[in-house]
């Protein structure tokens, strides 16, 4: 007879394997990192100065071209270009803002070019507004409804860079109708090169 | 009497049977077949045991639209030109291009140079290689003037030259530079939803005289949580063909390369 030994019973194994299975499930299905990784959106429309904690931000107008025309190139959209000028204040510190994209209404995602002066981020020094314009080639079904999404985290996959970091998501104010105008117009802009903005926009006359 | 004993591998096999033992004896024999089969499973996974058989690759043809990762890829066709734009070949070589239309089907952007990973330079058709860096100091006077050896399977060569005894290590082909031909400009970005018609070009030896390419389309995966790395939700190129073919090769046609260069 022997002493000291429990016997491995079916039921015991069931309780293992179970609690095993449940902890698993528990890691995969809970949103657990969501309250890690989401950043402090801060919803705006063309026009206002939104605070982002780090810089103040502002995106003065939004324009639509078949073609951008810069110093020696010229770019044609595969679909249009959405022209974003934009004016970043920096409040702490120097800042680069790394993240610019739009998103359209379906989930789709839309990266800036940096073709003909178009800027893909900016870098500012505090006490100073820093203009600079964004341009995003974007298809036709993507124009109404679409927001910008601009921060100093940059755009990447999975936002990564952007955690639990205030991020400005701003309406571009295209309805259905307008998309199909702005569509069909052929329009040419010239990007500015990036630079101290004037008092009009929010600048300290550079 | 005691003897002398090696303790080491005894030792090693006494613990390891008195460990099985001790899980093992108290078990009914459906349980130590199960334990079994399962031990045999985990034991065989690190050898490949669950990988797929190796897939054949699918046909590719010019005109034919073809999904790979997350582009639908149609090659329309190859050409051949002295140089095009900016890209200017060196004496005793001339520019080949692969024009396709490309479709970013995704919900997010990709880096152009993904679709370069995806179609890497076609091989045996006089692809000059790249320049290994130890040789970028070195004068370059010989051959067709890059200092390199041409990828090409060379019709008119010695066939009396004795192959050298230990073969020199395949040179590694350039990935393709990558125009938008609609404005000639190198687009970084393909943003999801739009077509892109452009032109995948590398450097080639004159030497070359066939009129097909043999063009690859390799497999591109999504890796949506990385374990090698902290970058997630990206497309990693694989080793593995997903489709190949014979492209033509259509005559030059200069006029019509630099007009598209103009636009």
């Amino acid at each position: 007879m022997r002493h000291g030994r429990r016997r491995i019973t079916w039921k015991g194994t069931a309780l293992v394997v179970g609690a095993v299975t449940a902890g698993c499930a528990l890691v995969t299905y809970l949103p657990q990192d969501k309250g890690v990784d989401t950043p402090f959106i801060v919803e705006g429309q063309v026009g206002e100065t939104l605070d982002l904690t780090y810089a103040e931000l502002t995106v003065t107008d939004v324009r639509v071209a078949d073609t951008l025309t810069g110093f020696s190139e010229a770019a044609a959209a595969g679909g249009t270009f959405v022209v974003v000028d934009a004016t970043w204040r920096a409040t702490q510190g120097e800042t680069s803002f790394l993240g610019a994209e739009i998103t359209d209404r379906q989930g789709r995602r839309f990266w800036p070019t940096d073709l003909t002066g178009c800027s893909t981020s900016a870098n500012a020094q505090p006490g100073y507004a820093w203009r600079t314009t964004y341009c995003f080639d974007v298809p036709r079904d993507a124009l109404a409804g679409a927001t910008v999404r601009l921060a100093r985290g940059g755009q990447s996959e999975d936002h990564a860079d952007q955690r639990r970091d205030a991020v400005a998501v701003i309406e571009l104010g295209i309805t259905p109708s307008e998309a199909e105008t702005l569509w069909e117009a052929e329009e040419t802009v010239v990007p500015e090169e990036p630079g101290y903005a004037p008092a009009s926009a929010g600048g300290s006359e550079g | 009497m005691k003897h002398a004993r090696n303790d080491g591998p005894d030792l090693a096999f006494r613990l390891g049977r008195r460990m099985v033992a001790a899980v093992a004896d108290d078990m009914s024999t459906v349980q130590r077949v199960g334990v079994g089969v399962v031990a045999a499973l985990v034991a065989v996974s690190p050898f490949g045991a669950w990988n797929e058989v190796e897939a054949q690759a699918d046909p590719l043809t010019a005109g034919t639209p073809v999904e790979v990762g997350p582009f639908e890829v149609t090659i329309e066709k190859a050409a051949t030109a002295d140089e095009l734009g900016y890209l200017v070949p060196e004496p005793g070589n001339h520019m080949l291009a692969v024009v396709a239309n490309v479709t970013n089907t995704g919900e997010v952007p990709v880096n152009s140079g993904k679709l370069g990973e995806a179609i890497p330079a076609p091989e045996s058709v006089g692809i000059i290689p790249e320049v290994p860096l130890e040789d970028l100091g070195a004068d370059s006077d010989d051959g067709a003037g890059t200092g390199t050896t041409p990828d090409v399977a060379d019709p008119s060569a010695d066939p009396s030259a004795s192959p050298s005894p230990s073969e020199p290590e395949k040179p590694e082909l350039p990935s393709a530079s990558i125009v938008n031909i609609k404005d000639g400009t190198s687009p970084i970005i393909l943003n999801p939803g739009l077509t892109y018609r452009v032109a995948l070009i590398w450097e080639q030896s004159d030497k070359f005289s066939g009129d097909v390419i043999p063009l690859r389309i390799m497999e591109l995966t999504w890796i949506e949580e990385s374990a090698a790395s902290l970058d997630n939700e990206y497309w990693l190129p694989l080793d593995e063909v997903a489709f190949t073919g014979q492209i033509p090769i259509e005559p030059a046609k200069p006029a019509a390369d630099a007009e598209a260069g103009q636009q």
